[in-house]
């Protein structure tokens, strides 16, 4: 089985196969350019993504394994209207994949599944955070993210004024 | 342990920067350091140690939001409510909105190929249109000027931004000067916080009764514009990138009078770099005359709509060189007579052109003509028309075409990597001429994107898998095709094609 070492900005090695890695877009042209530049055909392609650490990396990778036999979703190839693809895919164990992380983590996945080129686990993510902000009061957006409010003085009041001037018509 | 350490060697002090070693740096110091860092360089160095990123922690979280945002499908609204959540996230709002108003007219900007970042475009494209436009209050009569400051509230910090997209529409014409104080109180104010500002001279607004007067005619037939307004208004925003002067509609046959105004009489702008008269359907004085105070300080010109600029008789080449010795980018909507001859004599070293023309011989030979003049330089190249499709023509041009390639060969565009075409040019045995050109002048190009023209017609032609590889196999170094399509709404679809 030909495999492919990615390597995470923290310098983690993670040992993938080359069917599975190609799965994202990213990790896919990085090969195929490995493949095009390297005499020897049987050479293991050493891939480092210096914008993506271990701990993120692996989850990813985790991700793909699960998905690794789900159709191919192009990230933006022959698009149809809105973002219907996001509907579709989210499975039991994606959620319970997520469940356990925080917001942080998951906007750190959103980044790094954008980077590979993942779209499935972009929309997924995507949605997550989306559904944290979208109808939330702004008490609700604070205790999901785990951030406190550090307004000062009419600061928080004036905020509300110049969004209420856009929302109000 | 201590924080600092002379060598004794070099007399300089040399400062040990990692946290837990370094006594002397309480937290709250570091949290000023790493203040001012963009997003990308915040989350970087969260990944140092455990101890920056247990420090960073809300920061971190801050900046993630600010890079995450533009990835997320939400409504307007929403992404507004996260701006009252705390000072971070709100820092974190603004960026992403403050963006826009710098970047909204670049190329890269149109041809933004992530689906989820053109969406969040149109959401921000929705925030500032319809609610930093104070030069159509006569259509919005609630979202004037001076509702504005009321609302806000006038006495509020002029130190703190309000203008969330930090781009605004004013009028350029003021009936009288009761409809410029509110204007000038709120530039007086706020004005430094303005990045992008678009000037509009409206039409009178006249009543119906009095439209159809004696009164209306009179009023109609003359339309001045009170330029001596613009030195003052121009002074108000000293920090403005991109200024946009525009005229009321083209099909209107008003007469537009502007007052004399010299460019000595405008104020200094010095981050002014970008100048459109992309919807100036009047008289050139009042271009001219912005033209020659800020011409210097250039990067990107949009030339007028229908008459080019560049044909003015004062602007020679030598001027142009002079007047222009910055510029990068420059878009013009049709050339023709002088502006044709001056755009191939010109010096600019141009890495963007945009230039609509095609129609008859001369100018297709023209065409290349121009684009030689700026093969050193030239990135990018948008061709925004396309040809008569008239066959005697057709072989007209294809015989001016050989009979210049056999006297003075065109040179390579070494340099050109994205050329952006109408997407009649698809047609590739009706634009054969063009094609049969392309990939020897245009060897390195490595994306082609094909766009609507005009713009709010219903496309009929489209790309399929046959013309994308016959383009692939023209030109061994393009890796996309790109088709862009208008949709409903006039937004922009894609498709793209990519080499197999």
């Amino acid at each position: 089985m030909a495999l492919v070492r990615v390597i995470s900005s923290d310098g983690a090695a993670f040992l993938v196969s080359q069917r599975l890695a190609k799965r994202s877009g990213k990790l896919k042209t990085e090969i195929e350019t490995f493949r095009k530049s390297s005499d020897n055909s049987e050479a293991q392609p050493e891939i480092r993504i210096v914008t993506i650490r271990a701990e993120i990396l692996r989850l990813v990778l985790q991700w793909l394994q699960q998905h690794q036999n789900d159709p191919v979703l192009p990230a933006n190839q022959n698009e149809q209207d809105g973002r219907g693809d996001a509907e579709m895919g989210q499975s039991q164990w994606d959620r319970d994949f997520l469940a356990p992380m925080d917001l942080g983590i998951v906007m750190e996945l959103i980044l790094a599944a954008n980077h590979l080129e993942v779209k499935g686990l972009l929309d997924i993510t995507c949605k997550l955070v989306e559904s944290k902000i979208t109808g939330r009061t702004v008490d609700e957006i604070r205790t999901a993210f785990k951030l406190k409010s550090d307004f000062k003085g009419n600061e928080e009041e004036q905020t509300r004024l110049e969004n209420r001037w856009c929302v109000e018509n | 342990m201590s924080g600092t350490s002379k060598d004794p060697e070099s007399e300089t002090w040399s400062i040990l920067v990692s946290p837990n070693t370094n006594y002397y740096l309480p937290p709250e110091i570091w949290a000023k350091i790493f203040h001012n860092l963009s997003a990308n360089d915040l989350i970087s160095v969260t990944h140092v140690c455990p101890e920056w990123k247990e420090l960073l922690e809300s920061e971190r979280k801050y900046a993630l939001l600010e890079q995450v945002l533009p990835l997320l499908n939400m409504h307007w609204s929403n992404i507004l409510r996260c701006r009252e959540v705390s000072k971070g996230a709100k820092k974190a709002v603004n960026h992403c909105l403050e963006t826009y108003a710098t970047n909204r007219h670049t190329y890269s900007f149109e041809h933004e190929e992530s689906e989820s970042r053109r969406h969040f475009n149109i959401v921000l494209g929705v925030i500032d249109f319809l609610y930093y436009n104070f030069s159509a209050i006569f259509m919005r009569p609630n979202r004037s000027v001076q509702n504005f400051l009321t609302h806000m509230g006038e006495n509020r910090d002029p130190g703190k931004n309000l203008f969330v997209t930090r781009s605004i529409r004013v009028p350029l014409h003021f009936e009288n000067d009761d409809d410029y104080t509110p204007v000038e109180r709120m530039l007086t104010r706020f004005g430094h916080h303005v990045w992008d500002l678009t000037l509009r001279a409206e039409r009178p607004r006249l009543d119906e009764a009095v439209e159809w007067g004696e009164e209306g005619r009179e009023r109609r037939e003359t339309f001045h514009v009170s330029s001596r307004k613009l030195p003052e208004l121009l002074s108000l925003v000293p920090n403005i990138k991109r200024l946009d002067i525009r005229s009321w509609d083209p099909a209107s046959s008003l007469p537009l009078v502007v007052g004399d105004i010299r460019p000595g009489q405008l104020p200094e702008l010095p981050k002014l770099v970008t100048l459109s008269f992309d919807q100036w359907f009047k008289e050139e004085s009042l271009p001219f005359t912005i033209l020659r105070r800020y011409g210097p300080q250039l990067t990107t010109l949009i030339d007028t709509y229908y008459h080019s600029l560049l044909r003015l008789d004062d602007l020679t080449v030598t001027a142009l060189n002079e007047l222009f010795p910055s510029l990068k980018k420059l878009k013009v909507r049709l050339a023709y007579g002088s502006a044709v001859t001056k755009l191939t004599n010109v010096n600019w070293k141009l890495d963007e052109l945009t230039i609509g023309f095609l129609r008859g011989p001369t100018l297709k030979e023209d065409l290349f003509n121009i684009v030689n003049n700026f093969r050193q330089t030239l990135v990018q190249l948008q061709i925004n028309d396309k040809e008569n499709n008239r066959n005697e023509l057709r072989e007209l041009v294809e015989d001016n075409i050989s009979r210049e390639l056999n006297t003075s060969p065109i040179e390579a565009l070494l340099h050109l990597k994205i050329l952006c075409l109408n997407i009649d040019f698809i047609q590739l045995d009706v634009y054969d001429w063009f094609w049969k050109l392309v990939p020897n002048i245009m060897s390195n190009l490595e994306e082609i994107h094909f766009r609507p023209w005009p713009c709010h017609v219903v496309e009929e032609r489209t790309i399929d898998n046959t013309s994308a590889n016959e383009i692939f196999q023209k030109m061994p170094n393009i890796q996309k095709i790109l088709h862009w399509s208008r949709r409903n709404g006039g937004v922009l679809g894609l498709r793209v094609f990519t080499r197999n």
